[in-house]
Order: C-alpha cells, then sequence, then structure tokens
C-alpha cells in the first residue's frame, strides 16, 4: 500500500516529460530510454491512475520520438475497459495511435467496442467508432457491423454522422455489409441535418470514384442535391461525383453542364471552381461553351497573382491540352511567363505544357524559346528544360524535326548552355543524326568541329558522352570537316585532352589516327599531281604540311604511351607506330612505305558504318548444335572476378559517360597535375593559347580556369536578334504558332529507319488493379443497387426516381435483367470454350462466403454473339470457382470499354452465369 | 535448390537458384496456358494472381486524407494521425520526407507539393507546418482551407495558439482533430459546432 503510495507520488506526469525531452539537447536518447524504462515500470502497477499516465506518456514517445509501443497493446485494452471517460479516452487514444490489422488483441476488443458504440454516452460511442475507424479488420467489421447499422439511426445527429462515416471502412473491409447498410447509406442523403448528408456524400464520393458505372443510377439523387447544397464542401464533393459519372453517360453532361455553368459564374470560393473546371475537363470537353467559359475563368485567376492559382490553372490546361488546343494557344503568355516563376512545380506544369503543345509548325521558335529560358534558369530546371527538349524532339526518329541543319545546330548548344548535363544524350543524338540524316553529315561534322575545338567543354565531365561522339563523327567523315584535317588534329590533340576520361580519350586517339591517315593521303595526291606548286605553297605555310602534322601528332601522343589506361597507352602506340616512316621527310623509301600502309588503312577507314538495328541479334538464326539454354555454373572458376562489359547499345559510343564514370570511379585529373607541370606541355599551351586566342581569357596572368564555352545560339537565335533586344522577356511570343501537330511533310530530308525500330518500348500506361477488396465492394454495391432496383422496393425511394427507369421496367422481376437472361439462354448461337489466361482470378481465403468473382478485359464484341470462357470446371477443389464467362451483350447502348466484373452465383444448382453490366439502368430524367 | 512449387504432375527447379519476381511470372503465365496439364494450369493461375496482386500497389486511389502532420521547423514531429495502415518504421520514413520537402519552400511558392504517389497540401503558421497528405486528384484549395480553419479552431480553443500548447496538450489536439475529421474524410466543417463539442468534452469526467 505504502509503496503504491509512493509510486503515485513520484511517478513522472505528462508535463514532466515533456518538459524533460525538451531540456535534453544532446543526450535524448538516452533520456529516452530511460523514460521508456520507467514507463514499463508502471504499466505493471495495479492503480488505474499510474497506468493511465504511464499509457498516455508512452503515446506521447511514439508520436514525438517515434518509441516503439506494440509491447504495451495489452495495457492500451485494459485502460479503454475503465468505466471513468477520462482513463477510456486516453486507452483509446493508445489504441487508435498503435493497433494495426492485425494487432493480436484486437479479439479482445471486440465485444468491449460492442458495448461502447451502444453507450447511453455520445462521447463514448464517439470515441469507439473514431477508434474502429482506425483498427478495423475483417472480423471486427463483420461483428461490429449491426451496431455501426443501429447507430446510423440514431437520433442523434452526431452519432449519425460519425457511423455514416465509419460505413466505409466497414464496406472496405466486409463487403457483406453492403447488403445491409448501403440502403440506408443511400437514405441519409436525405437527413434532415446537413452534416449527416454531407457525411453520407462523402462515403458515396469515395465509392463512385473507385468504379462510378456502378453509381449511375444515383444521379438524380446527385443531381438534386447539387441544385440546392449550399455547402461548398458538399458541392464540391458532389461536383466531383459527376466528374467521375459524366464521362461514362454523355446525357448526363448535357444535363448537368448548364447548372455547372451557372455554379461557376456565381460562385465565390475558388476550391468549388476549381472543382468545377476539373469535372468539365473530364466529362464535359465537348461543351463548347462550358469549356470556354472554363477557360476564362482560368485566364482570370491566373492573372491574379497567385501562385496556387496560377498552379492550378495550369494543371486545367493541361487536361484540356489534347482536345482544346486553343485553349492553350489563348493562354500561352501566361504559360510562357510561368516559365520564370521561381517555383519549380510550376515552372514544370509550364514546360509539359509547352512541350505538349510542339509541333512540326512550331518546333523551331519553341526550341528558341526555351533555350534562352534554359541559359538563366538554376541548374535542375535548366537541365528539365534541355531534356524536355532533346526527348520531343528526338520522339519517333525526330518526326517533328525538318531542319536538321538547325536541329545539329541547337544539340551543339544545349552541349554548350552552361549547366547542361545531357552530354550523353546529345553525343548518342548527333551520331543518330549523322548515321541516320545523310544529307546533314556536313552540317554535323561542322557543329562537332565546333564542339571539339572549344577547350573550355573539356573541362566538364557531363559532357564528355557528346565529345565522344564528336570526335567519332569527324573521324569518320573527316573529308566534311570545314576547315580540313589539320585543324581537326589541333582540336583533337589540345593539353585539355588530358581531362578526358580514358575512355573518350582512346576515341580521340583513334580518331587522331583516322583524320592523319585521311590527311597523308590527300597530301600525297597532292604532292604526286603538282610537285612545284606544292612546294611552294608549303614553304608559305608551314603550318600545314606533313612534317608539321606529324610533328604535332607526335609531341602530343609520345606522353601517352606511358598513360596508365591500357587502351590509350596501346592505341598511343599504334598511332606513332603509323608515324614512324615519316619521321625523317629526306628518306623518301620509307615515306613511300608509309604511304602504302596508310592507303591500306585509308581503304578500311573509308568503308561507312551503317546504322545497326537493335533487334539484329535476333535475326541471325541459331545454330543447331548450340546449347544456349546449358547451365553455365561450371565456367564460373574460368571466368573469376573479370567484369565482362557488354555493350547492348546500337553503337559503340552509345554507352553514356556516366556509366563509364560510375565503371571507373572516375575523377577527372586535378588542376595541379595539369600545369603543375613540364616545360614541353607549358610550352605546348602557350601554343594553343596563342592559336585560340577566343578561348582564352585575355590577361596574360596564369589562367585559373577556362572560360565558359561559347555560347553561339547560332542558326538557334538569329531570327530573335533580328527582332531586337536579347532581353528573354520581350521576346516575341506571338511568332509561336500553336496548333495541332501535323504529319511530316515532303521536303524534310530522309531518316534511315530501320526496320522492326517501331516496337521500341514507347510510353505505355500499366494498368492499375484493383485491390481485392475493392473488387468485392464494387461487387457488392452493384448487386444491392440492382436489387433494389429490380426488386422496385418501395423502401428504396432515396435510389428510384419518380418515373423509374427504362431498364428497371423491362426486368420484370427477375433477378437479372432480361436482356443478361437471354443472353444466358442455353440455346446460344455459338459457344468457344477458351482455356488459360486466367489472370487476375483468385479464389477469395479472407471471406469465404462472399461471392466469387472474376474480371477480365472484354476485347471483342461482337454484336448477337455470345462467348463463353470456361477454365476447367471442378477440377480441384481449391479452385473450382474459376469458371470465367463472359458475355458480349448487343452494344446497344454504349461502348463497354472497361473491365467488367461478374458476380459468381452463390446458388449451387443455378447455372453459373452473370450479369455483366449494370450500365444499363439509366435514370429517365435523362432521356 | 528448392522446388519452386509442387503439384501432383508438375515439379520444377529453378535451374540456377535466381528465379526473379518477373521470371516466376512468366514461367507461371507460361504454365497456365499449357493445355494438356489442366492441373498445372489451375495452380499455375492461382499462383500468378497471386504474384500479380503482390506486385500492384497497396493503396488504390480514394479521395481520402491519408496523414496529417504538425512539425516544426527543425522537424520535430508534434502531431501524427495517419488514415492509412502504416509501418512505424515507414512513418518515420514519411515525416522525415515531408518535412525535407516543406521546409525550405519560399512562401511565394505554391502550398501543394507532390510527393511520391501522392501530393502533400502545406501551411505554414510561425514556426509550424501543417501538412495532410491526399490524393494527386483531389481537390488541393478546398484542403488548403481546411488546414486553416483547423488552426482557426486550435487558436480559439486554446485562445492564442502556439507551439508548446500543442506539444503539452497533444491528446486535446488528437480530441480536435478526431473531431473534425474522421476516417479521412472531413466530417464538420462548422467551427462553432467542434468548439462547443469540445467544450462538452472537457465536462466528462
Amino acid at each position: 500500500m505504502a509503496s503504491a503510495m509512493m509510486e503515485s507520488l513520484f511517478q513522472r506526469t505528462l508535463d514532466d516529460l515533456v518538459k524533460g525531452l525538451r531540456l535534453q539537447m544532446v543526450g535524448e536518447s538516452r533520456y529516452l530510454a530511460k523514460a521508456l524504462e520507467e514507463v514499463r515500470k508502471e504499466m505493471k502497477s495495479t492503480d488505474p491512475i499510474i497506468k493511465v499516465t504511464a499509457l498516455q506518456k508512452l503515446t506521447y514517445l511514439q508520436m514525438a520520438c517515434g518509441a516503439d509501443m506494440s509491447w504495451a497493446s495489452f495495457c492500451a485494452v485494459e485502460v479503454m475497459t475503465m468505466t471513468r471517460f477520462s482513463h477510456k479516452k486516453v486507452g483509446y487514444l493508445a489504441a487508435s495511435q498503435s493497433f494495426h490489422e492485425g494487432t493480436d488483441v484486437l479479439v479482445l476488443t471486440t465485444n468491449l467496442l460492442k458495448k461502447d458504440l451502444g453507450s447511453k454516452n455520445e462521447y463514448e460511442t464517439s470515441l469507439a467508432i473514431e477508434c474502429l475507424s482506425r483498427i478495423l479488420n475483417a472480423d471486427l467489421a463483420a461483428a461490429l457491423t449491426p451496431e455501426v447499422f443501429t447507430l446510423m439511426a440514431s437520433s442523434r445527429s452526431y452519432i449519425r454522422k460519425k457511423a455514416t462515416l465509419v460505413l466505409l471502412r466497414v464496406f472496405v473491409k466486409y463487403p457483406d455489409a453492403i447488403r445491409v447498410a448501403f440502403k440506408r447509406l443511400v437514405e441519409k442523403m436525405d437527413d434532415a441535418d446537413p452534416q449527416v448528408v454531407c457525411a453520407a456524400v462523402s462515403v458515396l464520393c469515395e465509392l463512385t470514384l473507385k468504379e462510378p458505372r456502378a453509381y449511375l443510377p444515383l444521379a438524380p439523387e446527385f443531381y438534386r442535391l447539387l441544385d440546392k447544397s449550399s455547402n461548398n464542401w458538399l458541392s464540391i464533393k458532389l461536383v466531383k461525383i459527376f466528374g467521375a459519372l459524366t464521362p461514362l453517360e454523355p446525357r448526363l453532361g448535357r444535363k448537368i453542364a448548364g447548372p455547372l455553368c451557372d455554379l461557376m459564374r456565381k460562385v465565390h470560393a475558388k476550391s468549388l471552381l476549381f472543382e468545377c473546371i476539373r469535372t468539365v475537363t473530364l466529362g464535359l470537353r465537348d461543351h463548347t461553351g462550358a469549356v470556354k467559359l472554363c477557360v476564362e475563368k482560368l485566364r482570370e485567376n491566373m492573372d491574379l497573382g497567385d501562385p496556387n492559382l496560377k498552379y492550378l490553372g495550369l494543371k486545367a490546361l493541361a487536361a484540356l491540352m489534347d482536345s482544346h488546343p486553343w485553349a492553350l494557344a489563348e493562354s500561352k503568355e501566361v504559360i510562357i511567363k510561368c516559365l520564370n516563376d521561381g517555383d519549380i512545380s510550376i515552372q514544370r506544369r509550364a514546360l509539359v505544357l509547352i512541350m505538349g503543345m510542339v509541333s512540326e509548325s512550331n518546333v523551331v521558335e519553341t526550341v528558341q524559346v526555351l533555350l534562352r529560358y534554359a541559359q538563366s534558369a538554376d541548374a535542375s530546371f535548366c537541365n528539365e528544360l534541355l531534356s524536355s527538349i532533346l526527348q520531343t524532339c528526338g520522339r519517333a526518329r525526330y518526326e517533328i524535326v525538318s531542319d536538321f541543319g538547325w536541329y545539329v545546330t541547337v544539340l551543339s548548344d544545349i552541349a554548350c548552355i552552361p549547366h547542361s548535363e545531357h552530354g550523353g544524350e546529345v553525343g548518342r543524338q548527333l551520331m543518330d543524326v549523322a548515321i541516320r540524316v545523310e544529307s546533314v553529315r556536313t552540317d554535323v561534322v561542322r557543329a562537332c568541329c565546333g564542339l571539339l575545338a572549344d577547350p573550355a567543354l573539356l573541362g566538364r565531365p557531363a559532357l564528355q558522352g557528346a565529345l565522344c561522339a564528336a570526335a567519332w563523327i569527324v573521324g569518320e567523315h573527316i573529308t566534311r570537316a570545314p576547315h580540313g584535317p589539320y585543324e581537326v588534329l589541333e582540336a583533337l590533340l589540345q593539353p585539355r585532352t588530358r581531362l578526358l576520361h580514358f575512355s573518350v580519350h582512346a576515341v580521340y586517339l583513334q580518331t587522331v589516327l583516322k583524320v592523319f591517315v585521311s590527311y597523308a593521303i590527300s597530301y600525297q595526291h597532292r604532292y604526286f599531281a603538282k610537285k612545284e606548286v606544292l612546294e611552294q605553297e608549303e614553304v608559305v605555310t608551314q603550318r600545314g604540311s606533313l612534317h608539321a602534322a606529324v610533328e604535332l601528332i607526335k609531341e602530343n601522343i609520345t606522353p601517352l604511351m606511358n598513360s596508365v589506361d591500357m587502351e590509350v597507352q596501346e592505341r598511343a602506340c599504334n598511332v606513332l607506330g603509323q608515324l614512324q616512316p615519316f619521321e625523317d621527310p629526306n628518306d623518301i623509301h620509307r615515306v613511300q612505305d608509309g604511304f602504302e600502309m596508310l592507303t591500306a588503312l585509308s581503304e578500311v577507314f573509308s568503308l561507312d558504318l551503317g546504322p545497326v538495328s537493335v533487334h539484329a541479334q535476333g535475326r541471325v538464326p541459331l545454330p543447331e548444335n548450340l546449347l544456349i539454354e546449358n547451365n553455365l555454373d561450371a565456367l564460373g572458376p574460368v571466368c573469376g572476378s573479370d567484369d565482362v562489359l557488354l555493350n547492348t547499345g546500337e553503337a559503340k559510343t552509345s554507352t553514356s559517360y556516366r556509366e563509364w564514370e560510375a565503371e571507373f570511379n572516375f575523377q577527372p585529373p586535378s588542376k595541379e597535375n595539369l600545369s603543375g607541370v613540364d616545360p614541353s606541355s607549358a610550352a605546348l599551351l602557350q601554343q594553343h593559347r596563342h592559336r585560340y586566342e577566343n578561348f582564352y581569357l585575355p590577361s596574360d596572368a596564369p589562367v585559373v580556369d577556362y572560360p565558359p564555352a561559347q555560347l553561339t545560339l547560332s542558326a538557334a537565335t538569329t531570327a530573335s536578334t533580328s527582332h531586337g533586344p536579347t532581353d528573354s522577356s520581350v521576346f516575341n511570343e506571338n511568332s509561336l504558332v500553336w496548333t495541332k501537330p501535323r504529319q511530316a511533310k515532303a521536303r524534310r530530308p530522309a531518316v534511315v529507319a530501320l526496320d522492326d525500330e517501331d516496337d521500341l518500348p514507347g510510353i505505355s500506361t500499366p494498368v492499375s488493379k484493383k485491390g481485392l477488396k475493392d473488387e468485392l465492394v464494387f461487387e457488392a454495391i452493384r448487386d444491392a443497387l440492382s436489387a433494389d432496383r429490380n426488386k422496385g422496393h418501395s423502401a428504396a425511394d432515396g435510389l428510384e426516381t419518380p418515373q423509374g427507369t427504362s431498364s428497371s421496367r423491362k426486368s420484370g422481376h427477375g433477378h437479372r435483367s432480361t436482356k443478361n437472361r437471354d443472353a444466358t439462354n442455353p440455346r446460344v448461337d455459338e459457344i468457344q470454350i477458351h482455356a488459360g489466361d486466367g489472370v487476375g482470378q483468385e479464389a477469395d481465403s479472407q471471406t469465404p462466403n462472399v461471392v466469387h468473382r472474376e474480371h477480365r478485359r472484354s476485347r471483342h464484341h461482337r454484336p448477337s454473339k455470345l462467348e463463353i470462357h470456361v477454365i476447367n470446371d471442378g477440377l480441384s477443389s481449391e479452385n473450382e470457382s474459376e469458371g470465367t464467362f463472359k458475355l458480349s451483350e448487343k452494344a446497344h447502348k454504349k461502348k463497354h470499354k472497361h473491365r467488367s466484373s461478374h458476380p459468381r452465383s452463390r446458388r449451387p444448382g443455378k447455372s453459373p452465369v452473370s450479369n455483366s453490366q449494370n450500365s444499363g439502368s439509366i435514370p429517365d430524367f435523362l432521356l | 535448390m528448392k522446388p519452386l512449387y509442387r503439384s501432383n504432375q508438375v515439379f520444377i527447379h529453378p535451374s540456377n537458384g535466381s528465379f526473379t519476381g518477373s521470371a516466376l511470372l512468366k514461367l507461371l503465365s507460361k504454365l497456365a496456358h499449357h493445355r494438356s496439364c489442366p492441373r498445372a494450369q489451375s495452380l499455375a493461375s492461382a499462383q500468378l494472381a497471386v504474384e500479380a496482386h503482390r506486385q500492384t500497389p497497396h493503396h488504390s486511389p480514394v479521395t481520402m486524407i491519408r496523414f496529417i502532420l504538425l512539425q516544426n521547423r527543425q522537424g520535430k514531429t508534434r502531431l501524427a494521425k495517419y488514415y492509412i495502415p502504416l509501418e512505424d518504421s515507414e512513418k518515420h520514413k514519411l515525416e522525415y520526407e515531408v518535412h525535407r520537402l516543406v521546409v525550405n519552400r519560399d512562401p511565394k511558392f505554391t502550398n501543394f507539393v507532390e510527393f511520391r504517389t501522392h501530393k502533400v497540401i502545406y501551411r505554414r503558421y510561425a514556426g509550424l507546418f501543417f501538412s495532410l497528405c491526399v490524393d494527386i486528384t483531389d481537390n488541393e484549395l478546398a484542403y488548403l482551407e481546411s488546414i486553416h480553419l483547423f488552426v482557426e479552431i486550435l487558436d480559439h480553443f486554446f485562445s492564442n495558439v502556439c507551439e508548446l500548447d500543442l506539444v503539452f496538450n497533444f491528446h486535446k489536439v488528437y480530441l480536435i482533430l478526431d473531431e473534425f475529421i474522421l476516417a479521412g474524410e472531413l466530417q464538420e466543417t462548422s467551427k462553432k459546432a467542434i468548439i462547443e463539442r469540445m467544450g462538452e468534452l472537457e465536462k466528462q469526467d
């Protein structure tokens, strides 16, 4: 007794605990552990007050510090059973915070919850309902459905409201409850208390959004409520419901358009306004009046300058993008301005809209605008802009690009923009264009030479993919180089190439060899054609002579013979080996030998490399005796830890730089390494500096780093520079013509396409599969609705329109509609029996007494033909429910594209054919 | 090497012991089409459904509120209520991520942030961030207004609410929240009604 007194006297209260916790600056975890230890001890106490306080403390620690409280679940139940309200509520709070479906003590709570739900004290009932909404599992839901059902009819609106809201959870966990309670839920829409109506509509809204078709019959009710609703929250929910229903039923759209427009005109609450707009964009796209009003309202709101409204406006416009391009065209100025907004989410939205409107006719102007924005944007958004340009233009084999010369300059501009990190993709597209579009190769080579010559680009690791591609392209098509091979050699051998990653450097060296070969061969031709003239020329331009080239290469490549990278070293040796015959220009014989060798090489290099389809491997017939499926485990020890690099891309260089970087953990050499240096390379640097003056800083002081790349938005910006000032805000936005994308025209150069390329991975939206529980809910609700309907139940007034519906009249007193009963008649014309393809079927183990259902996508709808798919009948006990039946009705009303679910008949003797659609029941008021 | 699964007719060994989920699915779908062996078919299709179910996301889109968080600028959670079942570790990760997401946003930015597959609607009051997570298609402005309504109720109830009120009376805040939102749905839109309810709740012993 005395010890209990002491305990309660010295127990730390919640306030003490919180204060103590706030004082702990560093040793919080130690304090926490101590506090938890205390709580553990106090929980064992017999004194209810100590126990309650301990539980409350634990709840706080769980919420604020993430302490585990699963061990205290039994204590929570104990406190829940206490009679004093102030204790009880602590228990309930702990339970709703910490219990979950699988908590083992949940079985103990059933009776307790039953008692508290039926309590006279409405606050106790309210506690129980709240807790129920959090901890409900299938068993609890099954046991407590009657209680919730009773509470929905309670005389106190406070309880009715809560019971109605919790019904949704019950439905989800225990779909059979729908048969019991759905009618009452619908009745609640006529409740005297507006909050109860609101609760009922909330629940129905939730259900409708999951499976709208089942709720079409309730449309008149919703319409009536919307008509008289003065509560914005209720209106929002109702408008949302119509947003789900109208796409299914065009006549409903016609009916609702008028009231919705009125609502939009008079409403002040922006939330409701935007909900209306959303509904219009979802289901009323064909109602020009409504759409026009939306666009008008959107523009009004976006002009207010509130970022939230701007964001929502852009979102709504995006929904109209496909069906009403004019809406975007009208608001394009606002959209383009949004690119400048500081908020990344607004910028992104605007970018999506702009990219969505790009077509062949406006791609040049749009890309030009975006490139301008990219120069001033921050790094991450800049890259998003660039990647969306690359993606959009590269889409479907450069569908929207008609002027490839322009596009190539865009690509090189993208590489040059300071924040750009898209070297890999730029490189890939450059190569792709160079290979596929022959007529534009000269332009590509010119652009690539520009990229290679710019020393600033070499210092940016992200761009090495582009440089690699550029080097390869120039090497392949050196004859097209604008300033001749010697310039290219100089660019390829500039001192900063040491910053390149080895794998890129190796490509550079190979290019040097190719360029040298081409250079030497052309030199030879000239030499033998008119020797005298050439000698004179040689005197004039020492720089261009063969000897100068040899010296240049030797000077720069010799250090690479000691490179740590094997590939670089080998290629450097190769190049130098080819040069040896030319070392002494006076030794005519050796030079002759050298020329012969180079001629042979040049024949090899001159073969054109074409694109290779990614599927090419598949077309190679498999040798008969190749055992490709053999287990190769035995080879493990032989292969050892060798990393075999497989290039799966279309071409060698398509492997992105990033992969290389990750592979080799590459760090670019530091500046000290570069400039700290032997005199020879300093001299080289000096020479190079002299040669490419315009790329260097003007002063003679030691160069710390290179100035940013020379951004010459040459072709892309000529149009705007001729307009005047280059400020992006002054850009003539009207020059954008936004129309629907058109087909490519004839003047577009030929793009080499490989066959079987069309099945490239496109954008496919994954079909989301609904959860098991959801399916059960829809089934049950569909049944509940159709049962009400077909029985002509007088109590279902809430459901029934005054006039009744056409199909319900037709259906008579049968369980299913006549149409479907006809279809189930055994005297069908044709029965197809299919085996297999049972994806998505599952016997439900949790609720064995619930209907089994299957769903499948019905693809073929031929009128007056019935298909029945039977997988197996009673083959194994666990799968006896797997007969799948698909009825394709006469396409009398509309296309059925959605996945339909079929409840299986529960009566064993009856033929298991089910109602496939319930959409036949369209309220008369719509007709 | 374990057998993949066993039936009367089918007995499969994965040859190299490393079947991934998708490989398993492929195999099973092949089996399901294997006409000569009906038993294999039925077993495979049941297994297939389970696999497919496992691979789909657990929460299908609904309009309810997923969770509500009150955090201060340092990222301390002052209140957290989840309306969907989540593991404890997941909750902490989520709180951390939401805080990271909202704490550095400029007041001139939108109050909506995309968060995983959902979106967070947040509002800052002094040093406290009130964040609501809802479905991506849900009505942002309505929830923004409801956050404000909730804060007004708190302000009225604690008369000039400050962070400490919420810390020391966290259980009361939960009670208010439960009067405001139930099962992830807004249940009461009248400030007056909730204040009156709270008054009566306080009177209960």
